[in-house]
């Protein structure tokens, strides 16, 4: 399921992914352009593009999804400060890990 | 012959401004990836002895991997390149034969607002075994964002000079000179881990012994503005305000200019003189309505360049500039970049564009930052088909704001039609792949008032010599033309297509000849032609889809080939013509 649809969650901040880390709470694997805006995760793939990597995008590396542009535009994400314009395409090849958001995780739990 | 030392680093970390600091020469720098695409040579006087400095295009690696990188290593080496003769910039001092030999030193521009990127790099130069040393540039916007870099810790593992700097103020050069000098008298190579591959495991070990971050440092107004500007909202609707707003100040400071100060001053205290002792030392006949007849070129020769063109220029290079160095471009074009894919460009391609409407020859290279050749020729006949450039922007505002403001409006709106039109057509007839963003996108930075000052300066000056001269002997051409009779001549030779098809009188035959010099001299002799609201109309299309201008063809052949420029040369004149001609059989069936 690539394309699962999402419902849009609330901000999650570093402070709170490190929380959640702590907490053991819901992993999961998606792919970049899935990523609802204000959210984190840290990359687990990349496909093979040096530039991403000159740019800061490598492995573990903790990505924020600031906004997607309209027009099917690029999406734009803050790594390591810097903001970088990523285009959808590339963004769909790209893994991120990050936490359920908690309503789903509640209704996982019962 | 002097030795080279050579200037390297990321793309936008502001090598060129490092570069005119050391040279005191004036390339072009902008707050953008990619504004430098040209080797440039400057003299480097370093303890009463010349170098040659050379400023080398951004890369990110020395691996080789795209034209530019592959040209970065072979001058690393000193070797020869195929390509180099294309890249290399011979304007000024000294010739780049100088530039094949072994560099005497390496000066790498460090972003320390970037450092994991540009320590990756370094590694890579230091393995050539060059005497180096780093400048730590940016490390105001550094420090303003709480990053805390120990430059002494830096310098200590690797073993060479590191010298904080802030180019754009000049921050730091002297010192930056001083232990250049030093490393090139005593010739102290870098001592570095000599493995095959810099990994960035290597790189991020490095970064964390020296760079702190402050990650809780609340964003600045600078940071919250850049944020805003890229978001969809509120960034779509300030991009249209921002668009109409640059469009009022260039045509609006542009017109005060020219009705205000220029033309009065011309028309009240120059041109009386000019006649009057013209009259006086010359007799009546073709030699004196030469000087100061119909085309008079001591009188339209100098209120067109300096009257109606100059102020134009003025007010647009302060706007270019402006949107330049603020770094507002680049987000424009990742606004932009879905709309643009649609007619097979990227967010980016809005920026050679955008150039293109001051003129099209810095516009054209800078299509090389683009990164397919389908995207080049896309963007290249887009800028040459329908794009004015502000020379003869500044002629139709002219011919057409004081006789009717929605002609000129339809006549630029016509040109954006036409202009996607082509885009499409050239889309869908092109092989190649569809076009994908990847890029960084610059801090926004508040511009600084000296750079601009320099930078409109620098384009008077440019406009001065390359521009106004060639524009002062056109006119003198059609003087020369119009009072020997050969102007009726021509005229009446091509009357079929001049006044049948496009409807205008004939003596309009000269400017299409004369454009080919100048763009605005398409434009500019149709003011004293009493033109109807319809001819006013046709003229003016048929300069703006008119061939571009000599100098314009010379760099296409360039940056192409002889193909392109004839394939350009052909579509334009063909399509002026027949656009040109359509509008008036079909206005003509309306309006008469």
């Amino acid at each position: 399921m690539r394309y699962r649809k999402r419902k849009r969650t609330g901000p999650t901040s570093r402070a709170t992914a490190e929380q959640d880390f702590q907490s053991c709470r819901f992993l999961q694997e998606i792919y970049l352009d899935e990523m609802p805006p204000h959210q984190t995760g840290f990359i687990s793939f990349l496909p093979d593009n040096s530039m991403l990597t000159f740019l800061g995008l490598r492995p573990e590396k903790e990505v924020e999804v600031v906004t997607r542009q309209r027009f099917g535009g690029p999406l734009i994400v803050k790594t390591n400060g810097r903001y970088i314009a990523v285009s959808r395409t590339l963004a769909a090849q790209i893994k991120v890990v990050n936490f359920l958001p908690p309503e789903e995780e509640e209704e996982k739990n019962g | 012959m002097a030795e080279t030392v050579l200037l390297m680093g990321l793309p936008n970390v502001g090598k060129s401004v490092i570069f005119n600091r050391l040279t005191g020469l004036n390339v072009r720098a902008a707050n953008y990836c990619g504004t430098t695409v040209q080797y440039t040579a400057g003299k480097l006087i370093l303890d009463n002895k010349e170098f040659n400095l050379v400023d080398v295009p951004g890369t990110y690696s020395l691996q080789a991997t795209n034209e530019a990188e592959a040209v970065a290593v072979d001058m690393l080496q000193g070797g020869t390149s195929e390509m180099f003769e294309k890249v290399s910039h011979c304007e000024h001092y000294p010739c780049p034969a100088s530039f094949l030999q072994k560099p005497t030193a390496v000066i790498c521009v460090v972003d320390a607002a970037n450092m994991e990127a540009s320590i990756y790099l370094l590694l890579q130069v230091l393995q050539k075994g060059i005497p180096a040393i780093v400048a730590l540039n940016r490390s105001d916007l550094a420090r303003e964002k709480g990053h805390c870099i120990d430059a002494i810790t830096l310098s200590r593992e690797l073993e060479l000079p590191v010298v904080p700097t802030v180019a754009v103020s000049g921050e730091g050069m002297n010192v930056l000179k001083e232990k250049l000098t030093a490393i090139i008298q005593n010739q102290s190579l870098p001592t570095c881990p000599q493995n095959d591959e810099v990994t960035w495991k290597e790189v991020e070990n490095i970064c964390q012994q020296i760079w702190q971050k402050d990650t809780s440092a609340p964003p600045n107004r600078r940071e919250k503005w850049g944020d805003l500007l890229t978001r969809p909202w509120p960034g779509l609707p300030l991009a249209i305000l921002i668009i109409a707003l640059v469009f009022g100040v260039v045509v609006g400071v542009g017109l005060l200019l020219r009705q205000q100060i220029l033309l009065p001053f011309f028309r009240s205290l120059v041109f009386p003189y000019i006649e009057l002792i013209v009259t006086q030392a010359i007799p009546p006949g073709i030699i004196r309505e030469i000087f100061i007849g119909e085309y008079g070129f001591l009188i339209k020769g100098i209120e067109w360049p300096f009257a109606l063109v100059l102020p134009y220029i003025i007010s647009f290079y302060a706007a270019l500039s402006f949107l330049e160095d603020s770094g507002y471009l680049p987000r424009l074009g990742v606004l932009l970049d879905g709309l643009l894919n649609r007619i097979g460009l990227q967010g980016s391609g809005i920026i050679p564009l955008i150039l293109g409407y001051g003129c099209a020859i810095p516009a054209i290279l800078a299509t090389r930052t683009l990164n397919s050749s389908k995207e080049k020729i896309i963007t290249t006949t887009m800028i040459c088909l329908a794009i004015p450039c502000i020379a003869q922007t500044g002629a139709f505002i002219a011919l057409l704001s004081a006789r009717s403001i929605p002609v000129m409006l339809a006549v630029f709106l016509l040109g954006i039609l036409v202009m996607i039109t082509a885009a499409i057509i050239l889309n869908r007839k092109l092989e190649g792949y569809p076009p994908e963003m990847l890029m960084e996108i610059p801090e926004l930075l508040l511009p600084r008032l000296d750079v601009l000052f320099k930078k409109v300066w620098l384009r008077i000056k440019h406009f001065m010599v390359d521009g106004a001269l060639p524009l002062v002997l056109g006119v003198a051409l059609a003087a020369l033309l119009y009072e020997t009779g050969i102007m009726k001549l021509i005229g009446s030779i091509m009357q079929p297509l001049v006044v049948n098809w496009l409807g205008l009188p004939a003596d309009a035959a000269i400017p299409l000849i004369l454009g080919i010099l100048r763009r605005e001299l398409i434009v500019l002799p149709l003011l004293d032609m009493e033109l109807s609201t319809l001819q006013l109309f046709v003229g003016a299309t048929v300069g703006l889809f008119y061939v571009p201008c000599i100098a314009v063809l010379a760099s296409l052949i360039r940056e192409f080939n002889l193909k392109m420029a004839g394939s350009i040369l052909l579509f334009t004149s063909v399509g002026a013509f027949l656009i040109g001609g359509i509008i008036y059989q079909l206005g003509s069936l309306f309006f008469s």
